[in-house]
């Protein structure tokens, strides 16, 4: 086990390289530098030069992203340029509400697909097997940009039930049923994609199990089906739908939290990302970047070590 | 069939199940009739197909719905008849009075799950044991087992496990309620030969010193004849012969019967050829108006094929389903 944690942190250090690398090099290639969005077309060329010269933009580009890599390994993750605070605090703080709405929907897509995904392999080609195959394809077919839409214009701005996007409201006291309330729609629209995913691999998965032939053999001591499917059928499916939870997860914090947060201004990483893009802020777009690679990275990690340590045939062999 | 004096365990009354298929329908078991006494050992044999299997199953009520259904007959055992049980009665039932092993142990055993806590499952279902005692419990029955090293046992996973020990904890689930009937599937065939040899023994031994009555399923005539006092041979869904495994073996009196015997080695036959069966058994969703083996039979007559023979008492204690039994049994002489 010890091997296998080594193993999978050295990893980490190209993944981490390799990430960093690709969006210092994309931003190479995009037009227009941070300097043009702070201070417009209209500012004199000599302030604009001077600014350039202080952030270090008119060195070359390996200069540049030596000179970052060789800062964060020391613990400075520079400071943003658009916002003038340093990078590290910012994003951590941004992780944290990420991680409020991407949790949500985790457990969520979680719940949903889980339950759906069994009671589909139990009821195979009953209605309600076909039920939720006909939703699944609907939520892996919708886009989370539009389904977020229409889930604004129906639930808030017809019927008045949630409000539109952010984090709270401006008026309201600061109740954790207010953010709640916010985190309703985002949630649903961020996790019905991974519900979807998770429902198929779980049919499938539980399937698989149920047509082994130890499930006679309980039978045959004379467990109760729901016995038989939740102890034991279940049990043997986790590993396969761990893992693939595990992925959507991390899918979400790093994929559609950044469409489901600007959607619904959910005000995290992804709206952050956005943000810093826009305003072609360096500093803040590594640090977002190298920070949500570790994440994900981490979080894979723990889903390998889960699936090891539900699997008996991959923890002692 | 049983003496008259032993008690009755188990009736099996005109059993038919069928499977529903989109072929037609396959009348695996087909009016199958016998009964079983408290604490005897039953032998079923047939090749594969032949309907040994799906009688054990049925008897279990466990065979799978779809494609397979009990169509009609009557199981009694212990007086009541499981067919007219709901199925939490059933239930009950399964695991505690009748349990049953299957052929390829490993595949019988939950990938995931220590043995030791199968074994208890089935004593924290029927006992009502908690997780603790149920485990000692199991650790006990391990050892009655004389299995090796049960402490270590307890802890594994099937995976961890030969064939041979994973049965044995399939027998110690089975056995660990004291239930009056276990039915044994073919529980030997996928082990190697001597761990057969050993298998059989626990098995005989066992129910033997609990007084649990053994319906065992085989295609091997050796295995039958080691460890069942009576034995009942199947053909096509239906009995063709039943009596004492000494009387099958020294004087058969079905054709069909005879030809198995011919087809498997025995040591008082050293020296002989195996004399292999001709032809193949009927399509299960064939029907046939005549004998079954018809096809196959060396003395059959026109008769056979338009009349099927029923299984009749045709000397004390010797059942066979062919109009001509005594010729059969005469047959087996001279080729003897």
């Amino acid at each position: 086990m010890l091997a296998f944690l080594i193993r999978r942190l050295l990893l980490l250090i190209p993944v981490l390289l390799g990430g960093t690398g690709v969006v210092f090099v994309l931003i190479q290639l995009a037009p227009g530098d941070p300097i043009d969005v702070l201070m417009g077309v209209y500012s004199s060329p000599e302030a604009r030069a001077a600014l350039r010269e202080k952030y270090g933009l008119n060195d070359p580009a390996h200069v540049q992203y030596v000179r970052w890599l060789w800062a964060v390994l020391q613990g400075d993750w520079g400071t943003s340029i658009q916002q003038r605070v340093p990078v590290l605090p910012l994003v951590i703080e941004k992780f944290w509400i990420t991680l409020l709405l991407t949790g949500a929907a985790a457990l969520f897509a979680t719940v949903l697909g889980v339950v759906a995904g069994v009671v589909s392999a139990v009821r195979q080609n009953t209605w309600i097997d076909r039920l939720v195959l006909v939703v699944s394809v609907f939520a892996l077919s919708m886009p989370a940009y539009w389904l977020g839409l229409l889930f604004i214009f129906v639930f808030s701005v017809q019927l008045g039930w949630l409000p539109t996007g952010g984090l709270r409201s401006f008026i309201a006291e600061k109740t954790t049923l207010d953010v709640i309330e916010h985190m309703i729609m985002p949630g649903i629209v961020a996790g019905l994609t991974p519900a979807a995913i998770i429902a198929r691999v779980a049919r499938t998965a539980m399937l698989e199990v149920m047509r082994l032939d130890f499930m006679t053999a309980l039978r045959a001591k004379g467990l109760s089906e729901g016995a038989v499917i939740l102890r034991h059928a279940l049990r043997n499916a986790a590993p396969t739908i761990v893992s693939m939870t595990g992925l959507q997860i991390g899918y979400l914090i790093l994929g559609a939290a950044l469409f489901v947060e600007i959607i619904f201004s959910w005000p995290g990483l992804g709206l952050e990302i956005y943000k810093s893009v826009i305003g072609r802020d360096m500093p803040m777009m590594l640090g977002l970047v190298l920070f949500s690679t570790c994440v994900f990275v981490l979080l894979n990690l723990v889903v390998d070590i889960i699936y090891r340590i539900i699997n008996p045939r991959v923890r002692d062999s | 069939m049983s003496t008259a004096e032993a008690v009755e365990l188990l009736r099996v009354e005109g059993l038919r199940t069928h499977f529903f298929t989109r072929h037609g329908v396959a009348k695996a078991v087909d009016g199958v009739d016998f009964s079983l006494a408290k604490g005897e050992r039953l032998g079923l044999v047939g090749e594969s197909g032949s309907g040994k299997s799906v009688t054990a199953l049925s008897i279990m009520r466990l065979v799978r719905d779809p494609p397979g259904r009990i169509v009609g007959g009557r199981i009694l055992f212990e007086g009541q008849d499981l067919l007219a049980l709901d199925e939490a009665a059933m239930r009950r039932l399964r695991g505690s009075r009748l349990s049953m092993i299957f052929q390829d142990p490993i595949a019988y055993l939950d990938p995931v799950m220590r043995v030791g806590d199968w074994i208890a499952e089935t004593l924290m279902l029927h006992r009502g044991l908690g997780r603790k005692p149920a485990l000692t419990e199991a650790l006990r029955i391990l050892r009655l087992l004389k299995v090796p090293s049960p402490e270590e046992v307890v802890h594994a996973y099937p995976f961890q496990l030969s064939g041979g020990m994973c049965q044995r904890v399939l027998i110690a689930t089975a056995i660990a309620t004291e239930p009056a009937l276990v039915i044994a599937d073919e529980a030997t065939s996928a082990l190697d030969v001597t761990v057969q040899a050993s298998i059989l023994k626990t098995l005989t031994e066992l129910t033997e010193t609990l007084g649990t009555a053994l319906l065992l399923t085989t295609h091997n005539m050796l295995v039958v004849r080691k460890a069942c006092s009576r034995v009942m041979v199947m053909y096509a869904g239906r009995v063709v012969e039943s009596c004492a495994t000494d009387n099958l073996f020294q004087a058969p009196l079905h054709p069909y019967t005879i030809g198995l015997l011919n087809s498997v080695p025995a040591l008082e036959s050293i020296g002989q050829p195996l004399v292999p069966m001709a032809g193949e058994p009927p399509l299960p969703t064939d029907t046939l108006p005549g004998c079954a083996f018809y096809a196959r039979c060396p003395l059959r007559q026109s008769r056979c094929q338009v009349e099927r023979p029923p299984l009749q008492e045709v000397r004390p204690g010797r059942w066979s389903a062919c109009f001509f039994a005594e010729q059969a049994g005469r047959m087996r002489h001279a080729a003897g």
